[in-house]
């Protein structure tokens, strides 16, 4: 049972760590520099040129959208970029879809918008210095309560035996009928008690 | 008058208070009954006080008299009266008198419950119980006390805060989440009494669950009725964006949660005794924590218009309560069981997790569970409280925020659906793998059967429809423990359906209730997880006489007009509907003006129908109705989320209804700390 419970617990933490994104790719993209001035205005692009060509017409709304969901709305309470209604983040999903069109993907444009309004911009913190605080807590925290769950187990030399005996008195199932089936037999004796 | 009467009577009830947890610990440590008689009817005086000072306020407020401070903060005289009412818990010191309020109802319920009974523990849990409330009362009468008389009065308040008059829902959700926050001071407290009195015998574990399981009822419901508010109010057509004030309300649910679960393990084999006790102190610890995050202003929130300087006085609080519980634990726990078997658990870990068991049995599954919720608490914790980290220890102003928790809690919500749907599949005991294969296989045939409709209707994305097939697999295994014994029944007595349902469900009644609840979960988790996958959003400006068409709805924007209310302004945008080619009727989002605030509260309108939302929200509207800036959302399956607490509700109604067996069982005797129930 032991390999089968190590075997769940790989198998957790892989399921947590592929559904992360792409984060902490540290360096600056390809033909972006990070010294955008601070008073850069929304008409202005991104300077150096986009790492790739753009994405499929249809596929534009969808991308922006996505990045959208992980830019904090300057204004709101806690609410991005995508969600909030406000109309300056209307005009920022504006300029992120003209910057998905033009071919900038999402790690150009979440510095684009951290450099315009400080990393508080991003509502998913990068991974990389203190922030890796809120990656291994959650996991170091998943794997300390699986061991302490898994210490729990019975050990192998005592793991022998039947299985749950059931008393001659829940075998006779709930009104005293005999019950054949020891599974039905259990499940009996169970809903009857409490 | 009003000011110095309300003053009075929370002054009269931290006396009582005092005098009632002073009397509660003297008898509690004496025995002494006469001083537990004592004890009990300065509870029911404090109690009489407070709410007192609760009605004299609300009358102040339906009076609008205007000397009273809080009045003069909340009040205004063309606020309706729903909402006058309300504004008893619209601002920060009608809250927390509010808070004394309800603490109030919990300690008259709870001795008229509990008053004869348990002689052993009743005047420990009183002595806790007030002592909590004499801090209430000190805050209500010192730093928060809204009585406070201004001279000269106002002729008129600005009304409370626009945000709470724009919905009916203001006037359900704040009380029923307070009566969830609040009503964990009574575990707390019964648990404290265990650790004073020295032990914990299956007598108290019964009422222990159930008076957990009443707050937690509550919370669960004041949750989703958040969810709905927000839903209905705030026009970004989602329930939950996990504001850090929305996780405060989060955590000690998931603690509560586990603790209900794991308690089973405690009643039933004497198990995961401390780990028990501490799920119920930090539930309490994390409603103080929450309560602080939404009244100290750190976090910047849709709630925090209740901050003031009260979060100092909390934080001092929530350490006084944790250093006190902590000590009170190493001190007393040994103390708790006389357990036979003593010699053979003597590391931390078995005397924190209990006695060995087997992995194929529900005991395991509980314990897994557990495992799962504590990582979820400390996960949405550390997320909240990590801006506040960053910036103490390097100044950094940092954001977390709905990407990174939806990253977390998608694997841990699916992991915890699973676990719902084993633990109930497994027996109590142990089960051979062959065995517990063919008794998950029925559940796991189910969730296939389950995703069929939703594959056909267009449902494709990976985590969505592994999201539906847990659903399916969680609600078979609950299920089947219904269907089971039903069928057994028929075929052995040769009983119909009805008859055979009933007399198993009389039966057992109060296991049902469990996996009722289980089911809102499940119907929670659908909801959630076909409108985060499905939600579709697109912003259009119409003219009047222009459609837009989205799925198979469409609105047809004809005019705005303005209208006139007498705690507000109003301009109002009309749509015509049609769901499907058929016409249903008109949606009506507009933009509220109210008096105290100059920005407009932008208010959406919402077709709901059983599949799928039709959610419309102004971005803009040209105040003579030439053009509307619109985003129009449609929202799927949606509509089950506000159906998930029904069941909940519905299934702790049936759990924790005292049946007459229960009674009997509350007769004194010992825990059974190291035996195995078969």
């Amino acid at each position: 049972m032991r390999p089968l419970l190590r075997l769940f617990a790989v198998l957790c933490a892989v399921g947590v760590a592929t559904t992360r994104p792409a984060i902490g790719q540290d360096g600056a993209p390809a033909g972006f520099t990070a010294d955008v001035p601070a008073d850069d205005d929304a008409g202005q692009g991104i300077p150096g040129l986009p790492p790739g060509p753009p994405p499929p017409a249809d596929q534009v709304d969808r991308i922006a959208r996505d990045i959208g969901l992980g830019l904090r709305c300057p204004v709101c309470q806690g609410l991005s970029v995508a969600d909030s209604t406000s109309s300056a983040a209307v005009m920022m999903q504006r300029r992120i879809r003209e910057l998905v069109a033009q071919g900038y993907d999402r790690d150009d444009i979440n510095d684009f918008f951290a450099s315009k309004y400080g990393e508080w911009v991003l509502l998913q913190p990068r991974n990389g210095g203190l922030n890796q605080l809120v990656w291994i807590g959650p996991l170091l925290a998943f794997g300390l309560g699986l061991i302490a769950a898994s210490s729990m187990l019975v050990r192998r030399d005592d793991d022998e035996g039947p299985d749950t005996v059931v008393s001659d008195a829940a075998r006779r199932g709930p009104d005293g009928d005999d019950v054949e089936d020891p599974h039905l037999a259990r499940l009996l004796s169970e809903v009857d008690d409490d | 008058m009003i000011p110095e009467l309300g003053t009075g009577l929370v002054l009269v009830s931290l006396l009582f208070a005092t005098l009632g947890a002073v009397l509660g610990f003297w008898a509690g440590a004496r025995r002494h009954l006469g001083a537990w008689a004592w004890a009990r009817r300065a509870a029911y005086a404090f109690a009489g006080c407070m709410l007192g000072a609760n009605l004299l306020m609300v009358y102040a407020l339906l009076s609008h008299d205007f000397s009273v401070k809080y009045v003069a903060e909340v009040g205004s005289l063309t606020t309706p009266t729903i909402f006058t009412i309300v504004s008893l818990w619209a601002s920060l010191n009608g809250s927390i008198l509010f808070w004394g309020g309800i603490l109030s109802v919990y300690v008259v319920a709870f001795l008229f419950f509990n008053g004869n009974r348990h002689r052993e523990y009743m005047p420990w849990t009183i002595a806790m119980l007030l002592s909590n409330s004499v801090f209430f009362a000190l805050l209500v009468s010192s730093v928060a006390n809204p009585f406070a008389r201004i001279s000269p009065a106002p002729m008129d308040g600005p009304g409370p805060n626009p945000l709470l008059q724009n919905h009916w829902l203001m006037a359900v959700h704040p009380p029923t989440l307070y009566m969830g926050y609040v009503g964990m001071v009574v575990p707390y407290s019964m648990i404290c009494a265990a650790l004073f009195a020295g032990r914990l015998d299956a007598g108290w574990m019964v009422p222990l669950r159930r008076w957990m399981m009443i707050p937690w009822t509550f919370l669960s419901v004041g949750i989703v009725l958040g969810g709905w508010w927000s839903y209905g109010v705030l026009g970004w057509g989602g329930a939950w964006a996990w504001d850090p004030v929305e996780n405060a309300s989060f955590h000690p649910w998931l603690t509560g949660t586990a603790f209900l679960h794991s308690a089973m393990l405690l009643q039933r084999r004497g198990d995961l005794r401390i780990w028990t006790l501490i799920l119920g102190i930090a539930t309490f610890l994390l409603t103080l924590v929450g309560t602080f995050m939404t009244r100290s202003g750190v976090f910047n929130s849709v709630h925090s218009f209740t901050q003031s300087s009260i979060g100092p006085v909390f934080l001092y609080f929530i350490g006084i309560v944790l250093v006190f519980s902590i000590v009170l634990l190493a001190v007393r726990e040994h103390l708790l069981v006389i357990d036979q078997d003593q010699q053979a658990r003597t590391t931390l870990m078995s005397s924190m997790f209990g006695s060995r068991m087997h992995p194929l049995g529900r005991e395991f599954a509980i314990l897994l569970q557990n495992a799962v919720f504590t990582t979820f608490t400390f996960t949405v914790l550390l997320g909240t409280l990590y801006p506040l980290i960053a910036e103490a220890l390097q100044d950094r102003k940092v954001s977390v925020g709905e990407p990174y928790f939806d990253r977390w809690g998608l694997p841990l919500g699916l992991l915890l659906v699973f676990l719902m749907g084993v633990g109930p599949a497994l027996p109590w005991g142990r089960l051979s793998p062959r065995r517990a294969m063919e008794r998950l296989l029925p559940p796991v045939v189910a969730g296939f059967v389950f995703t069929v409709p939703f594959l056909l209707n267009g449902i494709d994305k990976p985590y969505t429809l592994l999201a539906l097939w847990l659903c399916g697999f969680a609600f078979w295994a609950n299920f089947n423990e219904f269907v089971t014994p039903v069928r057994q029944r028929m075929r052995s007595k040769g009983e119909g359906l009805p008859t055979a349902a009933t007399r198993v469900f009389q039966r057992t009644r109060r296991r049902y209730g469990g996996h009722i609840a289980h089911y809102g979960v499940v119907l929670a988790v659908i909801a959630l997880a076909i409108s985060k996958g499905y939600k579709t959003e697109q912003d259009v400006t119409l003219t009047p006489g222009q459609t837009i068409e989205t799925g198979r709805f469409t609105a047809t924007f004809t005019d705005a007009s303005t209208v006139k209310e007498p705690h507000r302004t109003a301009v109002v945008a009309h749509f015509a509907i049609t769901d499907g080619g058929a016409d249903a009727g008109t949606l009506e989002p507009r933009l509220n003006y109210y008096p105290r605030q100059r920005e407009p509260i932008f208010t959406p309108a919402v077709h709901e129908t059983l599949t799928s939302d039709f959610y419309l929200s102004i971005v803009e509207l040209e105040p003579e109705g030439k053009y509307v800036v619109l985003r129009v959302i449609t929202m799927p399956g949606i509509f089950w989320l506000w159906l998930a607490p029904v069941f909940i509700a519905l299934g702790s109604i049936l759990a924790m209804w005292p049946t007459r067996r229960t009674d009997a069982a509350a007769a004194p005797a010992a825990l059974p700390a190291g035996s195995r129930t078969a």
